[in-house]
């Protein structure tokens, strides 16, 4: 019999931590408890500093709490680890008042 | 069906003409836009109900085209100040209404007022003044001036009144203004499992209504008044 939840052991440790301290950041957020979020995604980036979807994270919440240029900075660090980053993108786009892309609502 | 559409003539569609014009168009009027320019009319065309290529500085071509019964015209010509001059009193004698024309100077603009203009337009001084405006008070984000004494300002929500509702916050009793909407950004997930936001407003706020952090307040008052709300 194959043991259980084999997917879940086979994940490094830092990388499993990271992960559900990623979601608890993402439940604040969605909550409207920025300051928490934010906590959350601090402590994510200790243990994975190069997480493009952490920096993506911490621009929304610097974005939400109206600082432009934190939430610049962010956005351009998640784009250096994954150039692919499309919400990134968007965002930083829209800052920089550049090719405004339409929210998807 | 409903409402009449408005009308509108842009005479001349470099950046801004056509940035007005689409933005007109986008808003459900209807535009008319006249360049000397087939290109950039050829560029238009699929955007705005009319273009064409046309020589506004010809009086019968001008004549030709049904001016007089548009609800307003703008005209946005960039470098040749004679021609700005030289349409808006064609028009003018055409009988068109709301003449708005882009100034090239402050000089350009008295002559332009002198022919008949009803309103000239600095596009650039505005948006300078504006630039100006956000890097020495980077918490206000707009400001629109409704007369010497009043004014309308977005800011964004001071630190204290995060969690707090419209009712327990008595701006209206503590600083004499009104909040006529709230700006806020909702979050929510994407169907990919993303985190992101979109923006939210909500005009006339009720009593209940709370204040989070981040949200921005549009907020009608005296100038004193608003002052000493911008500094909280």
């Amino acid at each position: 019999m194959p043991p259980p939840d084999k997917k879940k052991k086979d994940a490094p440790p830092a990388k499993k931590q990271g992960n559900d301290i990623i979601e608890l950041g993402k439940f604040y957020f969605l909550n409207g408890k920025l300051d928490e979020a934010l906590q959350e995604f601090n402590k994510a980036l200790a243990l994975e500093p190069h997480n493009a979807e952490i920096h993506y994270n911490l621009g929304l919440i610097h974005e939400s709490k109206n600082d432009r240029d934190k939430a610049q900075e962010s956005y351009k660090t998640a784009l250096s680890f994954n150039p692919a980053h499309k919400l990134s993108q968007e965002h930083l786009n829209r800052l920089i008042g550049i090719n405004p892309t339409p929210q998807n609502s | 069906m409903g409402t009449h559409r408005k009308q509108f003539a842009v005479i001349g569609l470099g950046t801004f003409g056509s940035s007005v014009a689409q933005s007109l168009e986008k808003l459900g009027s209807q535009v008319l836009g006249i360049d000397r320019d087939e290109e950039r009319v050829q560029d238009m065309a699929p955007v705005i109900t009319q273009a064409i290529v046309a020589d506004a500085t010809e009086d019968k071509a001008l004549r030709s085209l049904g001016l007089k019964e548009m609800d307003g015209i703008i005209i946005s010509i960039g470098e040749h100040m004679e021609s700005s001059i030289l349409i808006t009193l064609l028009l003018k004698e055409l009988g068109a209404k709301n003449i708005m024309v882009k100034g090239l100077s402050e000089l350009h603009g008295r002559v332009l007022a002198k022919v008949g203009a009803d309103r000239v337009l600095f596009p650039e001084q505005d948006m300078a003044l504006k630039l100006v405006e956000s890097l020495v008070s980077p918490n206000i984000l707009e400001e629109i001036q409704l007369s010497p004494d009043y004014n309308i300002m977005e800011i964004v929500s001071p630190k204290d009144f995060t969690g707090k509702t419209m009712k327990s916050l008595e701006l209206r009793a503590k600083y004499g203004v009104n909040v006529i909407a709230i700006k806020k950004k909702v979050p929510f997930l994407t169907d990919g499992g993303d985190t992101d936001f979109k923006e939210e407003i909500n005009i006339a706020p009720a009593a209940d209504d709370e204040v989070n952090d981040g949200d921005i307040l549009v907020i009608i008052g005296k100038n004193a008044d608003l002052d000493v709300l911008k500094n909280l």
